[in-house]
């Protein structure tokens, strides 16, 4: 089965900022917490799972989309998505505890 | 494990800087690897992280002398690692779609090289926040002691 390089972009991104959601909403929810944990019985780990079941529904979705030529320009979304997602965890989590 | 997922995107990096069909045959065997690894790093480091972290450790740094360890550093960690399975398979799926295209193609090269060093960095990075923890920890049971 050939690779979809536009469908592996878009699941990437969208599945690190699906990852930065629930962190921060299972942070400010105890009701989205606890829900999440029923799913994997602990929240990291229910968040692990929905992350994972996303990012190959998502491929799945978008695997017959035209693929770019400019593959450099998707690579671009996913970086940059690790880069503010990571530093949104980092920031919320110090703001989190400055605040507590 | 997250070790050795970290070294074998270094070795993609490594082996993309001048690719030939035989550096980017490597490349996606060390992909392949760093794939296993990543994603094994992720089942065993959440199995401890749910069976022993929470109830033995966590509460431990908590009320010790460096609270933080485990308020933000353990909280980014858990959460900035989920990032890493998938860029891996990121990686790894564009080296198996693209094969020896990358000799030609300068972009497909430079996607595969940045994503490749930035799994490396946050790999690396995810060791250090595990030092962090660790030393809060330790901070905490000497302060215990004394």
């Amino acid at each position: 089965m050939k690779i979809n390089s536009k469908a592996l972009t878009i699941s990437t991104t969208v599945v690190i900022w699906l990852i930065v959601a629930m962190t921060i909403v299972g942070e400010l929810s105890e009701p989205f917490k606890l829900s999440i944990a029923k799913i994997g019985g602990h929240h990291w780990a229910g968040k692990s799972l929905v992350a994972s079941i996303s990012f190959v529904v998502l491929y799945l979705l978008f695997i017959k989309a035209k693929e770019s030529e400019n593959v450099f320009k998707g690579t671009l979304w996913v970086v940059s998505s690790m880069v503010l997602g990571g530093l949104i965890i980092f920031g919320f989590f110090v703001q989190h505890f400055l605040g507590a | 494990m997250g070790e050795a997922g970290a070294l074998a995107f270094l070795w993609v990096f490594i082996e993309m800087l001048n690719p030939s069909e035989r550096r980017l045959y490597r490349a996606r065997l060390a992909a392949f690897l760093g794939v296993l690894f990543l994603v094994g790093a992720w089942i065993v480091g959440g199995y401890y992280y749910v069976t022993e972290y929470g109830a033995f450790v966590k509460p431990v740094i908590k009320a010790g002398p460096i609270p933080w360890a485990h308020s933000v550093i353990t909280e980014t960690k858990e959460h900035v690692f989920l990032f890493l399975p998938f860029l891996a398979i990121y990686v790894w799926g564009l080296l198996k779609r693209y094969k020896d295209e990358f000799i030609q193609n300068a972009s497909q090269r430079k996607a595969v090289l940045v994503v490749s060093i930035l799994i490396v960095l946050l790999a690396f990075s995810m060791a250090g926040m595990g030092f962090i923890i660790s030393s809060g920890f330790r901070a905490a049971l000497e302060a215990k002691m004394i």
